[in-house]
């Protein structure tokens, strides 16, 4: 039964499985769901462990050849268009598979304070899980597109049934904005079939990722010289469009801070540090390997939104009033990270990007999480009426600070290597090893656009230092205030998340090796892949 | 060529239509041996009739692929499209039935109209026979006699609701835009016979293809007015704009079963029918752009005129209009393979991947829609029946506006403001309706994906430049109508209610399970429709008999 080949396929329907069970409850047994949510998160956590447990990571090269892909497993699924059921993990989703489901079962942890159709909840939590694992895993293009569009639905519900006074407005702004993004894909992907028709054995298209971005006959129909190129050149914008939605970069982000206020807790830490990585992974899975040719054409424009994000993200966060309006416009500076590692795509900053996806996965469930506790007993999130909660709640203002700390990039927490990385790889990239040696150096030249990048990508650091120290004074420090005297301890909930959150950011940072060095193999394969 | 004189041949590939017609005189014979009036007794033989003319297709399922005779001396031409459109058709029929079953038999018996169920079920089977008939012709006069003979009894179904007065005013409505454009279609076909001196559409096509300068100057106009003329008639069955004006006021008027009819029926009809006529005519080389242009043209007007709809059935018809605009860019792929037009005498079977869309579409259609339209009737017979007591409370406690705003005469459990918080009061109904509105969509895990893909898939394989254009549009329109068939979700499952909970077990209840449970099931078994869907769609193309005979 469970062998190399299918420990994925019930790693997917695992949680679908719970779902259903939970949905299956007699309506008086309604409080079992979240203890029935939490088995079955942990049943796919272990499994997800075994699994990982099974994974060559030396094997891992990101050649996108078969033999870097592990676990797998492919029955054809249409003929006609050629599209398979085909799973498995290479070194990129493995880290971010762990991620999903661990920053799962701790946002079912913290989902005690779910009063409202507590099976509902917890059901669509746990499809939810299995869409997102669905992503990760999934190497046919078709089958990567409809898990994609699946994940949407379960947020949709999750923030619109569950969410704040404007939880119908900010779920349709999501869902629509993610729609219109998704969109795009489909067209790149309809494009790709219509390219590809026939080059399957059978007849039908190609939608294999691997064979996708492997075969020499595919590489040169949508090189420059190929008689695809046009189509390419579309192709690599329309799908940056459909995920940069989900990551999402300045001027496709509005949505994010409407969601993320309205969101409970636990789906804002789901949303921000997982659903945020869909688009990233997107970038890093399809349209970089796909389109390589069109990305190093592009990287100019692809590293300007980078920073653009990080800067406009950080300035926008030093404004807010509201807390979590805040952490969510961290987010879009934190990401902005992310792509602008992707955008010179040599391995220093590739593997500063990858790192930051974790990293900003655990620091921003952590910060959201914290504002959680925060709205919790003050029942608003406006920081000028916070201040003086240290000597009311030490414990607390001690975890909040790691948390803190981590999302700023202090060295010697997670926030700090990813950071630290990509701006290094963006220093040294006119060096001769990415995108930018085959760049025609002669125009412009690389080097301007690069310093400029990079100095503008260091500056903004200051800017997040600012807005994270500044929120820290104004919620934590300052004289103790009378109406926080009765304020509750951390529960035991309450604080484990808080320290096993706090303790990833802490070990991350403090050995990065123990994720950079699993991940050499990967993101050395991938950068060849790309660039070669 | 004379007439040859029918024989039994001719008629044995008929039996379905046959037995349909023997159905329908068993019905009305009924109540002569029947002085009681049972209306169950009525409903059980056009079950029963519905059954038989299934089993009946099933038997001549080898005739119409190996041999696919035409019949009457080219009057009908039986060829395996024709065979599964009339599944589809019959099948669906059957689905209507059982929502007879279990929704709208206790309104008969409520209404006292218990009287009047033979010509019901009459009516509902001569409807279907004249569908059937337009799905296996390219004759003009056939396609005149078969268009009427659907049409005339959906009149009637339509304002079936005799007491009400918005079914009267839907069967106005209905018969006289049919009558106008009947009208016009047959001033059209006789420019059309003028033309050609032929009735037969293949032959028209044939002479097109032989001499395709035949087209030019004022020949061309008065073909152009003819087969504006024909589409004018067809248009109207399909509910294609402009044609359409009559579809969401009919939709409202008529009760839900009849409304379920008429939104896939007929349209599968008319759409089955213009298919054939775009088969024959494919010489012609405008007529696949014309089909693309009023396919875009009817998606953007029926989704963009579904955003204001408070009504669901109004709700559901325009996104059936905008349906069609689909299946009509699809079919603008007329052909992809076979001869056009074969060599003199040859008698051949033409592949056509707008058909392969089109039989894909209607077939995974009858699920998405069917499913809609009977959890709508669920939804409104847990809302008003005798069981739901939550109707009157719900409306005081979750409408800010007076209840009076509720039309107090039809409708009043297909408002969608009565749909606030049915996650709470209907849990079940509200997840059909969610799959079925998700599958309306087109959202990746139901069918309703699954025909975008094929859609799309077809459209690309043309490799004209035109499909890009179609592709576009389908897209856009996707998001449009994500807005209006979100609105009904956001109803139902955000907006919250004080009304107490429906009692939701019922047998309509599970009419809809079962056809939500489909949107799913078959959108993993893609590849099994799609075969069933490839292997049918051949049509006849050039006659047997010889070229400028006909007529």
């Amino acid at each position: 039964m469970l062998s190399h080949a299918t420990i994925l396929t019930f790693l997917l329907l695992l949680p679908i499985i719970g779902g259903l069970i939970i949905l299956a409850l007699p309506p008086g047994q309604a409080k079992r769901a979240r203890p029935v949510a939490l088995v079955f998160c942990v049943a796919t956590l272990l499994l997800n462990i075994l699994a990982a447990s099974w994974f060559d990571w030396s094997r891992a090269a990101y050649t996108l050849a078969p033999s870097s892909i592990q676990l797998s497993f492919r029955i054809p699924w249409i003929h006609s268009l050629g599209a398979e059921y085909f799973v498995g993990v290479d070194g990129l989703s493995m880290p971010l598979l762990l991620l999903t489901t661990a920053i799962t079962l701790i946002a079912c942890w913290a989902s005690y304070g779910i009063a409202k159709n507590v099976k509902g909840y917890f059901a669509l939590l746990l499809f939810l899980l299995a869409g997102l694992i669905g992503v990760f895993i999934s190497l046919d293009l078709l089958l990567f597109y409809i898990f994609f569009e699946v994940s949407l639905f379960p947020m949709y519900f999750l923030i619109g049934i569950w969410g704040g006074p404007r939880k119908e407005y900010a779920a349709i702004k999501f869902f629509l904005y993610t729609l219109l993004g998704s969109i795009g894909i489909l067209i790149a992907i309809l494009g790709i079939y219509y390219h590809t028709r026939g080059m399957n054995p059978d007849g039908g298209a190609v939608f294999d990722l691997v064979r996708l971005a492997t075969d020499p006959a595919i590489r040169s129909l949508f090189s420059h010289t190929g008689h695809a190129a046009s189509f390419a050149a579309v192709a690599f914008w329309l799908l940056f469009a459909g995920f940069a939605v989900k990551i999402p970069v300045v001027p496709l982000h509005t949505w994010l801070p409407d969601a993320h206020v309205e969101a409970p807790t636990p789906i804002s830490m789901i949303l921000a540090a997982i659903l945020l990585k869909l688009g990233a992974y997107g970038l890093l899975r399809v349209s970089y390997p796909l389109f390589p040719a069109q990305a190093a054409d592009n990287w100019f424009y692809v590293g300007l939104i980078g920073v653009v994000s990080i800067l406009y993200g950080a300035l926008v966060a030093l404004a807010q009033r509201d807390f979590k309006r805040m952490v969510a416009y961290s987010s879009v500076s934190h990401m902005g990270y992310v792509v602008l590692g992707l955008a010179v795509m040599n391995p220093t900053a590739t593997a500063g990007a990858i790192f930051q996806m974790i990293a900003h996965g655990i620091t921003s469930a952590m910060m959201f999480f914290i504002v959680g506790i925060l709205y919790d007993r003050a029942h608003h999130r406006d920081i000028p009426k916070l201040g003086g909660l240290w000597s009311q709640m030490p414990a607390y203002t001690g975890w909040a600070a790691v948390g803190f700390f981590a999302a700023m990039g202090l060295p010697g927490l997670c926030g700090f290597v990813g950071e630290l990385l990509v701006l290094l790889g963006v220093f040294s990239a006119a060096d001769g090893h990415g995108f930018l040696a085959r760049q025609s150096l002669g125009r412009m030249g690389v080097g301007g656009p690069l310093l400029w990048f990079g100095s503008l990508a260091a500056m903004a650091i200051v800017l997040t230092a600012a807005y994270l120290l500044w929120t820290f004074q104004r919620v934590f420090m300052g004289s103790p205030r009378p109406e926080h005297q009765n304020f509750p301890r951390l529960s035991g909930s309450e604080k484990w998340i808080l320290v096993t959150l706090g303790l990833a950011a802490i070990i991350l940072g403090i050995f990065p090796a123990l994720l950079l060095t699993p991940l050499r193999p990967t993101i050395d394969g991938l950068v060849r892949l790309v660039t070669g | 060529m004379p007439l040859a004189v029918p024989t039994a041949r001719d008629f044995f590939p008929l039996l379905p239509e046959l037995t349909l017609l023997f159905a329908g005189v068993v019905v009305l014979a009924i109540p002569i041996f029947s002085p009681r009036k049972n209306i169950l007794v009525s409903a059980i033989a056009a079950t029963v009739g519905i059954l038989a003319a299934l089993a009946a297709l099933a038997w001549t399922w080898p005739v119409a692929m190996h041999q696919s005779p035409t019949l009457f001396g080219g009057l009908l031409l039986i060829d395996p499209f024709s065979w599964c459109v009339r599944l589809l058709l019959i099948f669906f029929t059957g689905i209507v039935l059982a929502l007879w079953f279990t929704d709208s038999h206790d309104k008969f018996l409520a209404r006292s109209q218990a009287g009047d169920a033979p010509e019901f079920f009459l009516l509902l089977l001569m409807a279907l026979l004249g569908m059937c008939l337009m799905a296996s012709t390219t004759n003009l006069l056939m396609m005149f006699i078969a268009i009427e003979m659907a049409s005339l009894p959906s009149y009637v179904l339509a304002g079936f609701r005799k007491t009400q007065r918005l079914g009267a005013e839907a069967a106005m409505k209905y018969v006289l835009f049919g009558a106008a454009s009947a009208a016009v279609m047959a001033y059209g076909m006789s420019l059309l016979y003028g033309l050609f001196g032929t009735l037969d559409l293949r032959l028209i096509g044939h002479a097109i293809a032989a001499d395709p300068a035949s087209l030019t100057g004022s020949h061309g106009l008065l073909f152009a007015l003819g087969i504006t003329g024909l589409l004018a008639g067809v248009g109207f069955k399909v509910a294609m704009v402009p044609m359409h004006f009559w579809c969401p006021d009919v939709f409202q008027g008529a009760s839900i079963d009849v409304t379920t009819f008429l939104s896939v029926a007929s349209k599968a009809a008319g759409l089955a029918l213009l298919m054939r006529i775009g088969v024959a005519l494919a010489p012609v080389p405008w007529f696949s752009t014309l089909l693309l242009t009023i396919g875009i043209i009817t998606c953007f007007w029926g989704n963009l005129a579904a955003y204001p709809q408070m009504d669901i059935k109004r709700l559901l018809a325009w996104s059936s209009v905008a349906h069609a605009g689909y299946m009509l860019i699809g079919m603008s792929a007329l052909t992809s393979g076979g001869p056009l037009v074969a060599g003199a005498g040859a008698q051949d079977l033409i592949m056509s991947s707008g058909a392969e869309l089109l039989l894909f579409y209607l077939f995974l259609y009858v699920f998405m829609n069917g499913g809609a339209f009977v959890t709508a009737a669920a939804i409104a017979q847990r809302l008003t029946g005798p069981t739901g007591a939550g109707m009157s409370i719900g409306v005081s406690a979750m409408v800010p506006a007076p209840a009076a705003l509720v039309s107090p005469d039809v409708g009043s459990g297909e408002d969608l403001r009565h749909y606030a918080g049915l996650m709470r009061r209907a849990p079940i109904l509200a997840a059909t309706m969610l799959v079925c509105l998700l599958s309306l969509t087109g959202i990746p895990l139901t069918v309703g994906f699954a025909t975008k893909v094929k859609l799309f898939a077809v459209l690309l394989n043309t490799g004209s430049a035109a499909a890009w254009v179609g592709v576009a549009a389908v897209g856009i329109n996707t998001v449009i109508a994500a807005f209006y068939y979100f609105r009904v979700i956001r109803q139902m499952y955000l907006t919250p209610s004080e009304a107490p909970p429906l009692i939701e077990i019922a047998p309509v209840t599970v009419v809809a399970v079962v056809l939500a449970s489909l949107n799913v099931l078959l959108f993993v078994g893609y590849g099994w429709v799609e075969y069933g869907a490839a292997s049918h769609a051949w049509l006849l193309g050039v006659p047997l008999i010889p070229a400028g005979a006909g007529g």
